[in-house]
């Protein structure tokens, strides 16, 4: 879905850069730099969509169609509403490309990217229900998470504001390394914050999770690598789909069955809470005292 | 191009640290059914239970020893004994805390924290105890347990002078002055709280 057609998004990254507003001195739309040497000489044959375009194609559409059927099936998708719609978006989106760029549409560029900034969004909307199902216990649990999550996504956007960006980087690819790298910070808060206070995250959960960190990271590292030299395009075509296939296999292996979100712990009586809450504060006290008695006098 | 690189590294960084996150859960997923209840049973405090911890640091044997020439050798095996012992319980004490981060962490997962600024002065709190401890460890392997208690009292000693000697100057104000001091410490005091 993400990866499968940036191989043939080459072409349309070239078509579009022709047709750009390209000066060279102020960021442009979504292109390479005009004259850039992939679209020309030694690399100029690796352009034309290959069989291990199609066959990578081929494997990621047809995890997708079972991973759609899985969810059908388990009634997972009434769970993970924004992820089943993530997921069949890619669904149909992945051919939808795919047969524009074979075609050598004029639209297929324009589509491409807008498609993919979508898919940024929609990447978004499955983090927030990651979150809300990750952190749906108590009330100050959710809010020391709910501050954590803010202070790190603020964190990040200041980062992104104050770092320096060249003249001449294209608009669509930078927004969406950083918007990848915004996704991961987050979901690594997350998976930081249950760490902590030892929440155990179910399969379901967890396999989302973890794929659309993967699958953000993946993003950084493509964009940024392409940003870098687009002479990383011939590995990066196929690193990043094979990624790809493997995030795809890990949501197949979390999604296969269903399991509830998180196990929600039987607190017993407020009594024996406010017994425990008294405890850690006595243990805490009695630590305290020992040091002050051996080292305050 | 340097933000570029940085991208490209933390998007690597990340990678790495989402796959072994997902292997760690996937190898041990922890157990997730167990009570309040059952968590306060399990959490032993040695080094505080430990009776009379301060007479570790009691030099009074240490120097009898060292006082008669014949002895000294057995002096310097009791300063080796008494420091690994004082070590150990300093790990002990170093254990004792981690546990009570562990069981405050169990309270927060069931919610008993009253808003996120309690959770990060708790943290504060028990990363301030770490540290000292840390210390402490440190101090006592590098001189031995008599120099540091020694060096804390020397320093207590200090504090207690300075304060007597501040004392002694307070009574050369003049009682007209004494309510504009008393204002001025309270104010001096009051934002010191604040920090």
């Amino acid at each position: 879905m993400l990866r499968l057609s940036r191989s043939s998004a080459s072409a349309t990254l070239e078509r579009l850069d022709r047709s750009g507003t390209a000066n060279g001195t102020g960021p442009r739309l979504a292109c390479w730099q005009p004259g850039d040497r992939y679209f020309s000489g030694k690399y100029a044959k690796l352009r034309p969509v290959v069989v291990a375009d199609y066959v990578i194609f081929g494997l990621g559409f047809a995890l997708q169609l079972m991973l759609v059927w899985r969810c059908w099936v388990t009634q997972s998708w009434r769970a993970f509403p924004v992820f089943f719609s993530f997921l069949l978006y890619g669904s149909l989106r992945t051919p939808a490309v795919m047969a524009l760029e074979i075609l050598r549409h004029p639209a297929s560029a324009s589509v491409y990217w807008l498609s993919e900034i979508f898919l940024f969004v929609l990447m978004f909307c499955v983090g927030f229900e990651v979150y809300r199902r990750v952190f749906s216990g108590p009330a100050p649990l959710l809010s020391v998470a709910g501050w954590l999550v803010a202070f790190s996504l603020l964190g990040t956007a200041a980062a992104i504001y104050f770092g320096t960006t060249r003249p001449g980087t294209l608009i669509i690819p930078d927004v969406l390394r950083k918007a990848g790298l915004a996704i991961a910070v987050w979901v690594a808060v997350m998976l930081g914050v249950a760490r902590y206070y030892a929440i155990r995250v179910r399969r379901n959960v967890l396999g989302i999770m973890i794929g659309v960190g993967l699958l953000a990271s993946v993003s950084v590292i493509n964009f940024a690598a392409l940003g870098i030299a687009t002479s990383y395009f011939p590995y990066m075509r196929y690193i990043g789909p094979l990624l790809f296939l493997g995030i795809l296999l890990l949501w197949t292996w979390a999604l296969w069955s269903v399991e509830p979100a998180r196990v929600i712990l039987s607190v017993g009586s407020s009594e024996s809470e406010a017994a425990a809450f008294q405890q850690w504060h006595h243990s805490w006290h009695k630590i305290s005292t020992t040091l002050r008695r051996c080292f305050g006098s | 191009m340097t933000e570029l690189y940085i991208l490209l590294f933390v998007g690597i960084f990340f990678l790495f640290v989402f796959a072994l996150e997902f292997a760690a859960r996937t190898t041990n997923p922890g157990n997730g059914a167990d009570s309040l209840a059952k968590l306060a049973q399990f959490v032993p405090l040695q080094a505080v239970c430990f009776a009379g911890p301060e007479l570790l640091f009691d030099d009074r044997d240490y120097r009898w020893l060292q006082s008669h020439q014949a002895l000294s050798g057995t002096a310097r095996r009791h300063w080796r004994d008494r420091r690994n012992l004082v070590l150990r319980w300093l790990k002990l004490l170093h254990q004792d805390i981690l546990s009570l981060w562990a069981f405050r962490r169990m309270l927060g997962r069931f919610g008993v924290s009253k808003s996120a600024g309690e959770e990060l002065r708790v943290l504060g709190d028990i990363l301030f105890g770490l540290a000292w401890v840390y210390f402490l460890r440190l101090a006592v392997l590098i001189s031995g347990p008599y120099a540091v208690i020694g060096l804390f009292k020397r320093a207590h000693r200090i504090v207690e002078t300075f304060s007597h000697s501040c004392a002694g100057h307070l009574g050369r104000v003049p009682p007209s002055r004494w309510s504009e001091l008393e204002n001025l410490c309270a104010a001096r005091f009051r934002s010191n709280a604040a920090y």
